[in-house]
């Protein structure tokens, strides 16, 4: 062990004690931004709904007894659960390669090119999802073409269904996965690849023995990332679902905003939430099972 | 000599306790004359930018008072009322709203009755918009929005169902509850009340309506001949239609459900004789035509003085407003949420 590895002697706990220390003031303050208002919402939710007085303090388990009974709440979950997944399959099945390439790349436009994945969150998720609105809509980008092409007849019906909200959302996400990938593959030794190729590995068994496997902690954190993304989106299921798909997020919306049922929006955000938080968990062990042995070497 | 006395050092320290008090008694009297901070709770866009332009600018800052606009959607500044419900000083002076939010929240027992004495402007006002608890500062009504020289233009809100415009009707998502009672109008019930539309909309959703998510999206459906009829505020028909959407509107047969901007003052606005001076100069002839011009919306004072083309444009006719419905705000606030279930699980479903 060089003399840059080795720790220095007897200051190990110290150095702990301080990183705590130097933690807490960050730490309270997250602390105190998302455990308050969750508290207040899941104190809210047992409330009983009252539409003069908004709402009656109470400790009523009716507002989720109601989700739960309600076959359309939980088939409106049920959306949201199956649209992020997929938007999360789509986003790291076309991320991959781009994160891939951009990290093996040496190229000196390799700061463009990130700038260039960058340049989408820089505008508003309404923005973008307008942008589709004028690729998908009846006289849109889309429609246009084929109907010039002599394809279609009369413009097909893209906007307000759930290709629509499944392009637009994958479009939002893509460049969190990306990003994700890109860090956590810049990290990694891609010269085993290199290796494997001279020993004689054709292209797929190397990616599928030696790339994927060394990827998966950027895997797991950008499908995490980009699963918590989509379970929570709001603009994109708004304005390219319209009333063909409804997810939560604007569900929660409605009724808070919409219906002044705030017990009841507060139920569902914890719900939301709780799933949420279930899902991300539960993918990331299964990724970090699977490849636990490949991690650990 | 200087040395410090007993008598003398009670003297400077009592001087000193009222010092400030002396100090600021100007400024007090200043402050009640001129209001240097009256805090008006709004939307933003171009709405703050006309009450900025056109009150605040011009009417209250030549009396040396200066207007602060706290910003936020209707939810969010009726939230902040009532988080602040127990406070003695609350933070907005001046809250609008529009008339059903105007009236939930008055039904909260969060706004001080109006004093007259303090709006003079008020005696200007159209008698049908006057409340206890808010002012109306500019109307509109929901009207039948329509592409011309499709057939016979519509004159009733039940007119959607003609088979003939079939799959050519759009909503607005966030007008549910207009649509609902403009549906309730349509069946006959002259109370408006929304849940009293469910079977009229059961009825239209045979012909195939379309829901869109925002009103600007129900403008691009119109333009692109998606839909040819919506109902829709006239204000905001006229602002489509100033923008190029090729459309006309009507006043529906069964009436016409009015939409009022208001505003009032919280009970526990930090100076409330400021916050009535601004909404004074909302009922200002100068800054209602300036709202007329602008967004459309109908002066709610009679001596606003529109050029005629205006008036005819943005107003309504004696005989149209004799058919604006009273809303029973009570019931809307009531049946809401069992309407907006309604709407999400029932109507929308297949749309």
């Amino acid at each position: 062990m060089s003399a840059l590895q080795q720790p220095a002697r007897g200051s190990g706990g110290a150095s702990k004690g301080s990183a705590y220390l130097l933690a807490t003031p960050a730490t309270a303050i997250v602390a105190l931004i998302i455990l308050v208002p969750a508290l207040q919402l899941v104190r809210y939710s047992l409330n009983h709904f009252d539409p003069v007085d908004l709402m009656q303090t109470a400790l009523t388990g009716e507002n989720y007894r109601k989700f739960f009974t309600d076959p359309y709440y939980l088939s409106v979950l049920w959306t949201t659960l199956k649209i992020s997944i997929l938007c999360s399959v789509l986003a790291l099945v076309f991320g991959f390669p781009v994160a891939y390439s951009l990290a093996k790349s040496q190229s000196r436009y390799k700061s463009l090119l990130i700038i260039l994945i960058v340049f989408p969150l820089l505008v508003g998720n309404v923005v973008r999802a307008a942008g589709w609105m004028v690729v998908l809509g009846n006289a849109g980008f889309v429609n246009a073409v084929l109907l010039h092409l002599g394809f279609i007849h009369a413009p097909l019906r893209l906007m307000y269904t759930p290709l629509a909200v499944v392009l637009g959302t994958t479009g939002v996400v893509l460049p969190y996965m990306i990003l994700t990938l890109q860090s956590v593959l810049e990290g990694v030794d891609l010269s085993v690849e290199e290796a494997a190729r001279n020993l004689g590995a054709p292209a797929i068994v190397s990616f599928f023995r030696i790339v994927l496997p060394i990827a998966v902690p950027g895997i797991a954190a950008g499908t995490m990332l980009v699963l918590i993304l989509c379970m929570n989106a709001y603009a994109t299921p708004v304005l390219l679902g319209g009333t063909g798909l409804v997810m939560m997020a604007p569900t929660v919306y409605d009724q808070i905003s919409k219906a002044n049922d705030w017990p009841f929006g507060s139920a569902l955000a914890i719900i939301l939430m709780i799933v949420t938080l279930g899902v991300a968990v539960m993918s990331n062990s299964f990724i970090q099972r699977k490849y636990a042995k490949t991690m650990r070497s | 000599m200087n040395s410090v006395t007993r008598r003398n050092f009670f003297k400077f320290v009592a001087g000193a306790a009222m010092a400030p008090a002396i100090g600021s008694l100007p400024s007090r009297l200043l402050a009640a004359e001129n209001c240097p901070n009256i805090v008006v709770g709004t939307w933003g866009g171009d709405y703050q930018n006309l009450l900025d332009a056109n009150i605040a600018s011009p009417l209250m800052k030549p009396q040396g008072s200066s207007v602060i606009f706290s910003t936020a959607d209707q939810t969010s500044r009726m939230t902040k009322m009532r988080a602040e419900k127990a406070s003695r000083r609350g933070s907005l002076d001046v809250t609008c709203l529009s008339d059903v939010d105007m009236y939930e929240i008055n039904r909260s027992g969060l706004l001080q009755p109006v004093q007259t004495a303090l709006v003079p402007n008020l005696a200007n006002t159209i008698e049908q918009f006057r409340k206890p608890y808010s002012i109306a500062q500019m109307f509109s009504a929901f009207v039948i929005v329509y592409t011309p020289g499709k057939g016979t233009p519509p004159k009733s809100f039940g007119d959607a169902l003609d088979p003939r415009h079939k799959g050519k009707v759009g909503f607005s998502d966030i007008l549910y509850g207009f649509v609902g009672s403009a549906s309730a109008l349509a069946a006959g019930d002259k109370t408006a009340n929304m849940m009293s539309g469910k079977d009229f909309l059961n009825k239209l959703k045979a012909n195939s309506p379309k829901v869109y998510p925002s009103n600007e999206t129900v403008a691009a459906a119109l333009k692109s001949g998606e839909i040819e009829m919506t109902w829709m505020w006239k204000a905001r028909a006229l602002q489509w239609k100033k923008a190029g959407v090729p459309i006309d509107f009507v006043v529906p047969t069964e009436g016409a459900i009015p939409a009022l901007f208001e505003a009032s003052v919280p009970k526990n606005a930090p100076d409330g004789t400021c916050g009535y001076a601004f909404i004074n100069a909302m009922l200002d002839p100068r800054a209602q035509l300036a709202f007329a011009e602008k967004m459309g919306y109908a002066p709610t004072v009679k001596n606003a003085a529109l050029p005629d083309a205006l008036a005819r444009q943005v107003g309504f006719t004696d005989a149209e407003l004799s058919r604006f419905v009273k809303l029973n705000y009570e019931n809307m606030l009531t049946q809401r949420s069992a309407f907006l279930d309604y709407w999400s699980k029932d109507f929308k479903v297949g749309l």
